[in-house]
């Protein structure tokens, strides 16, 4: 408490322009490994700051040092002027520092108004809940930032669960405001409300500080930028002066190529036919809503299919009904030319499936375990990792080794927990690891979410390669420019029905999007 | 960062020793006994005399067991205490045999006792998992009720089928002398049995077998991210079923070693004595580590062979022992947590996130306080 004496709402909207927050000289080692060398940032209050760099530059580091979860070994942080040194979250969130998190802080089966109401209480047996409606009332009324009271978080939107994040932050009087990725999780119409959110936050005078992989993103939104590369800053400046091509260079430290159009592939026979499969919304209620409805799709050999769609259309079901996580209420699925009928992960991994998960933190990784476990996840479980059950963990770690060469998966060693990896890398890993099976069908759910623009050109290249070996990819995406600029073919689903399939080359976002609108006959 | 990490652990392992030993001596301070006569005591009844360091080691592998198997469930993602129920089970499945075994040749039956003892326990942890993996019902919940009858069956069993002894008492009949585990001759009293080279065996045999094993990668994974095992090809209920029947496994093999490596003959109802909440203890205190646990096995058999000792001796209540068995216990829990607030891995920083309501609900009430 002796941070900040004079912080809290009251000072909300005290003049744009003055710095925020100043960073100067921040260094974080982690053993030898530098993460932050030397960082200067300047915040300004009312602006949006966009935050830079490539995949491991140590903005995420940065961040965690902002709001109190490390502690920086050199360097000094001003607030509003002042030093500040923050020991704990607590202490930046009281001093008005708040991260608006990726895995939200919500608990599900309370109401909005309940969630709010979690939050520091005068005294501990008074009722949370007048304070915590009158203050989301003037939140309400400075921001227009409105909640759904009564409503239970587990019914609300992932982009209406944000907005209850950062009412929740505003609330306890935040008012620098951090976004570590905000979009990954967002459809592009979530995306665009969370965009004049942040616009209106800054014009009331709050700081917003936006980290982002999307130049479109940053340039729709951002007032300045500051550049991290290799944990030091490579430039900065306001984003009205520069250029895409500029930014790009300044995070990867050379001009990047076009990417080539998509050359013309030779599709062979079917790997994956799926027939009239419908699926129920709900595993337990059979007779209830369905989450897909008489699909039929068909993915070639050395063919790259795409699904486009808002968030929720049923691509997650789909994915789960062919991995055999899900089951499918009728309907025929056939796998590399055999009927796949009784499915298990187990059985698709065999039948030459890979997957790529949307939901990477959950389903893709072991954070505990190590870099080289979690890269050899499967193959250590077969031949010839695994002789008669003994594992062969020097082959193991040395074909990790060679597979983080060849997707640059960055880290200090193999040895590593894949859980202090920044995120864009631990994706590179996942990728690794499923491609190095050369699987016959790859499903790949938004594979360059989270992924610098190297990173994911690597990724369209790696896809394209596949391609060109005779493997096949389901590619599920919401954002359809990557849709269009990654397939040969594009099934629109809208509704838990595919609403038709276009060639890539005919496909705009205007008929993509008209397909999307459409009622359902387009087939 | 990886080194201070290290000496901060060293240093609070220490720190603990050297509370535990200030709360120790302060207690025999307050009972009116001098602590260095009390150490004199401890010291001659633990490792002063060949026969008493046998006693010590040999009381110490039942310990480990249970640790080794409460370590394995945890990797697995999995949480039960049902070590003094499988203990019972083991113990008694063992004795069952071990009576009948008088005409076999040594070898055979000790082999045939461990494998009934391992048996018993496995089958008793296997309704624990089988109602986890099919009901639904925690395993936590369902081992500790399964404690309870396995004290009834154990009772009823040394007071019906097992009952043996000549004056009517709650036991069985004395083992058959080929049924007892060997022991080193040359000690007297011959305390030190041979199954103390299970300390060293299991120890690394389960190190392996996480490290080293198909079979421990995919219980790692199972324990390490259930969704991500399931998404992976692994079915972390199956390998969650098979760390509980391993784990139960172990601990029937503790009973059979309490019995039949035992300073006793013959079983009573109650010989488990205790040693099946101790293990998970041992495992804690070693941090979940199987070669720590070896030492950690040691240090509680002779904090319980000692106290013995100290009671002979010095008149000492023998509670004692337990008493600094549990401040050691407590110790070691508020050690882990200083650990957790100190070091800062990833995995300790998400967590503190995720938590970070619930902690900002007690600092902001008490600063608003103040
Ligand atoms: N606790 C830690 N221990 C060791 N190394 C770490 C730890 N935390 C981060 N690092 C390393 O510091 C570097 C920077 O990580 P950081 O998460 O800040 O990157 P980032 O800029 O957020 O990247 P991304 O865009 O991929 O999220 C990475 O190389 C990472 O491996
Ligand atoms: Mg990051």
């Amino acid at each position: 408490m002796k941070t900040r004496p004079d912080s809290g709402p009251a000072r909300r909207g005290t003049g744009t322009g003055a710095s925020a927050l100043r960073l100067t000289g921040v260094t974080k080692r982690f053993g030898s490994f530098v993460a932050n060398d030397a960082v200067d940032l300047d915040i300004a209050w009312g602006e949006i700051h966009a935050l830079l760099g490539e995949n491991g530059a140590g903005k995420t580091t940065l961040m965690r040092i902002v709001t109190g979860l490390y502690t920086p070994d050199e360097g000094g942080i001003e607030l509003d002027g002042e030093p500040v040194r923050f020991r704990k979250p607590e202490h930046a969130l009281r001093a008005g520092i708040g991260m608006v998190h990726q895995h939200f802080t919500l608990v599900p089966t309370l109401t909005e108004l309940e969630n709010l109401a979690i939050a520091p209480a005068a005294v501990p047996w008074r009722n949370g809940l007048t304070e915590a409606r009158r203050r989301s009332q003037e939140v309400a009324t400075a921001t227009g930032l409105r909640i759904t009271p009564d409503r239970l978080v587990a019914d609300a939107s992932v982009g209406e669960r944000q907005r209850l994040e950062i009412v929740k932050l505003l609330c306890r009087g935040a008012r620098i405001l951090i976004f570590d990725e905000p979009s990954a999780a967002l459809s592009p119409g979530e995306w665009d409300e969370l965009a004049n959110l942040m616009r209106r936050l800054a014009a009331d005078g709050h700081a917003v500080i936006l980290i982002s992989h999307k130049l479109s993103e940053v340039f729709s939104v951002a007032d300045r930028y500051t550049v991290l590369r290799r944990g030091a800053v490579s430039g900065s400046g306001t984003i009205a002066e520069a250029t895409p091509d500029h930014l790009v260079t300044l995070m990867v430290g050379d001009r990047m190529a076009d990417r080539p159009p998509l050359p013309a592939g030779t599709p062979g026979p079917a790997v994956l036919t799926i027939r009239s499969l419908d699926v129920a919304r709900d595993d337990n209620q059979p007779a209830g809503p369905k989450a897909l409805q008489g699909i039929d799709l068909e993915v070639r050999r050395g063919e790259i299919l795409g699904i486009a769609g808002v968030a929720g259309s049923g691509q997650s079901e789909l994915v789960e009904v062919l991995m055999g996580i899900r089951p499918a209420l009728s309907g025929a699925i056939e796998l590399a030319g055999r009927p796949f009928t009784h499915r298990s992960p187990r059985r698709f991994f065999r039948a030459g499936g890979a997957v790529i998960p949307e939901d990477r933190h959950h389903a893709a990784i072991v954070p505990g375990m190590t870099l080289w476990e979690n890269i050899t996840l499967r193959s250590l479980r077969s031949a010839p990792l695994n002789r008669q059950g003994l594992l062969d963990v020097r082959a193991a770690s040395a074909e990790a080794r060679r597979l983080m060469n060849e997707f640059d998966v960055r880290a200090d060693s193999e040895n590593l927990p894949i859980g202090r990896l920044s995120g864009g890398n631990q994706q590179k890993a996942v990728l690794a690891r499923e491609l190095s099976g050369n699987p016959a069908l790859l499903i790949a759910a938004q594979p360059v979410r989270g992924l610098d623009v190297r990173a994911a050109d690597f990724v369209y290249r790696s896809l394209v390669a596949h391609r060109e070996r005779g493997g096949a990819v389901l590619l599920i995406s919401m954002d359809l420019d990557e849709v269009i600029s990654m397939s040969d073919r594009i099934a629109v689903l809208a509704h838990g029905r595919i609403q038709g399939v276009v060639e890539a080359a005919k496909a705009t976002r205007a008929n993509l999007g008209a397909l999307m609108t459409s009622s359902g006959e387009a087939l | 960062m990886l080194s201070k990490d290290l000496i901060m652990r060293l240093l609070v392992q220490v720190g603990v020793a050297l509370a535990a030993l200030a709360v120790g001596a302060l207690l025999l301070v307050a009972i009116g006994v001098a602590p260095p006569d009390a150490l004199h005591a401890f010291w001659s009844g633990t490792f002063g005399t060949p026969t008493n360091a046998g006693t010590t080691l040999t009381q110490a592998v039942p310990l480990l067991l249970v640790a080794l198997g409460w370590i394995l469930t945890t990797r697995a993602g999995r949480l039960h205490v049902g070590f003094p129920g499988q203990i019972l089970a083991g113990g008694s499945l063992a004795t069952a045999v071990g009576l009948q075994c008088g005409s076999l040749p040594g070898p055979v039956a000790v082999v045939l006792i461990a494998i009934a003892g391992i048996g018993g326990g496995a089958l008793w942890a296997g309704l624990t998992a089988w109602l986890w993996a099919s009901r639904g019902v925690l395993e936590i919940v369902s081992s500790l009720l399964l404690n309870l009858v396995a004290i009834q069956v154990a009772d009823w069993s040394v007071r019906g089928p097992l009952q043996g002894s000549l004056d009517g008492q709650p036991q069985s009949a004395n083992f058959p002398a080929a049924a007892l585990w060997p022991s080193v001759e040359s000690i007297p009293g011959r305390t030190l049995s041979y199954d103390v080279v299970l300390l060293p065996v299991c120890a690394i045999a389960v190190v392996l077998l996480l490290s080293r094993t198909a079979f421990g990668f995919r219980l790692r994974v199972a324990g390490g991210n259930q969704e991500a095992a399931r998404w992976s090809g692994i079915d972390p209920v199956r390998e969650g079923v098979a760390a509980i029947v391993i784990s139960g496994g172990f601990a029937g093999l503790a009973g059979a070693a309490l019995l039949f490596a035992g300073s006793a003959p013959w079983m009573s109802d109650g010989f488990e004595a205790g040693v099946g909440f101790n293990g998970i203890a041992v495992a804690l205190l070693a941090r979940n580590s199987p070669v720590g646990a070896v030492a950690t096995a040691v240090v509680f058999s002779a904090l319980n062979v000692g106290g013995t000792a100290m009671q002979a001796q010095l008149d000492v209540p023998s509670s004692l022992a337990s008493v600094l068995q549990g401040a050691v216990i407590v110790l070691v829990l508020v050690a882990a947590v200083v650990l957790h607030g100190r070091t800062r891995t990833p995995s300790a920083a998400k967590s503190a996130a995720r938590r970070r309501s619930g902690v900002v609900v007690h600092s902001g009430a008490r600063t608003e306080e103040a």
